[in-house]
């Protein structure tokens, strides 16, 4: 289980997985979302306000997932911010990418609700999100 | 040695096929089967088309375009499955879905075709066409291939042309 009230920050530019994730959060038990646009929305979110997760996609206009990805990872506030990457894009190469620049894990799309709350799991350990 | 391929390879069909299947059913969660591919053509009645997501396949050695069809009952049924959301028309909010779709089939076919065929395919923006009853005629001399596919939603169909001759392979 995870702790109650974790918020949120989901970044997609398009709107209906925006949905879909929110969708399947809130069936595996969340509550709290902020959402963003892209990557430059997504750090204006973080800058004003507390954050418990991210759920980035990779491809997007502006400023793409794994930027915003390192752009987190490279600020003091939020090197330890737990960071969930989803993409379509599952070239080795780019996994690799992500992993050096720090995820904590990635979705792969498609995706189930329960192929989601198994990553969501795997990140909570590892952050410290489960419920007492 | 290297051997320069016809311009029509069915080979690079099943990856798209395939990618439309495992989207609909994981993604969507509607169990969805492949009906019999054939060759479009004038005398055959194709399904009513009133929302289509298309997607331009570039590479250096790789072109084509494939669009995903469906009729504002499927795909509405589609949005309501995906997003537990009930409309009646399709809306801009509803159109954002056919964008998605068409993205992670192609997203899937990509993959499989990096892996396959050793070709890289670049990242596109999907065009979603709303209208009714629409036909999806692309500009071509090579035939456009139509993969039917049904639903616990209702049948839809991928249209799809793909141009390999400059795709050379290890002979």
């Amino acid at each position: 289980m995870f702790k109650p009230d974790i918020k949120i920050l989901i970044v997609d530019d398009m709107k209906t997985m925006r949905k879909v994730i929110m969708k399947s959060c809130t069936d595996i038990g969340f509550k709290n979302y902020r959402e963003a646009e892209d990557g430059n929305e997504a750090w204006k979110v973080l800058n004003s306000e507390p954050i418990d997760l991210v759920i980035s996609d990779w491809n997007m206009p502006n400023c793409t997932g794994i930027e915003l990805l390192k752009k987190v990872r490279g600020d003091e506030k939020f090197k330890e911010l737990p960071f969930m990457l989803l993409t379509a894009e599952t070239e080795a190469a780019h996994v690799k990418d992500a992993i050096m620049a720090g995820v904590d894990n990635y979705v792969l799309k498609p995706f189930t609700t329960d192929n989601l709350k198994i990553k969501l799991q795997q990140v909570a350990r590892k952050r410290g999100l489960e419920a007492a | 040695m290297t051997t320069q391929k016809n311009m029509f390879d069915p080979k690079f069909i099943d990856p798209f096929a395939q990618a439309t299947k495992v989207t609909l059913e994981t993604q969507i969660g509607f169990a969805t089967d492949l009906l019999k591919p054939y060759v479009k053509a004038p005398e055959i009645k194709l399904q009513n088309v009133d929302i289509a997501g298309l997607i331009n396949l570039t590479s250096p050695h790789f072109k084509g375009v494939i669009a995903v069809c469906f009729s504002s009952s499927t795909f509405l049924n589609i949005y309501e499955k995906m997003l537990g959301e009930k409309h009646t028309e399709i809306t801009n909010e509803v159109k954002d879905a056919a964008g998605e779709i068409i993205n992670i089939i192609f997203g899937q076919a990509k993959q499989t075709i990096a892996q396959k065929f050793g070709i890289s395919l670049g990242m596109v923006i999907p065009t979603v066409l709303v209208g009714n009853n629409m036909e999806v005629v692309f500009k071509s001399e090579l035939p456009t291939i139509i993969l039917p596919f049904k639903t616990e939603g209702g049948e839809f169909h991928l249209e799809i042309i793909v141009d390999s001759s400059s795709v050379a392979v290890a002979a």
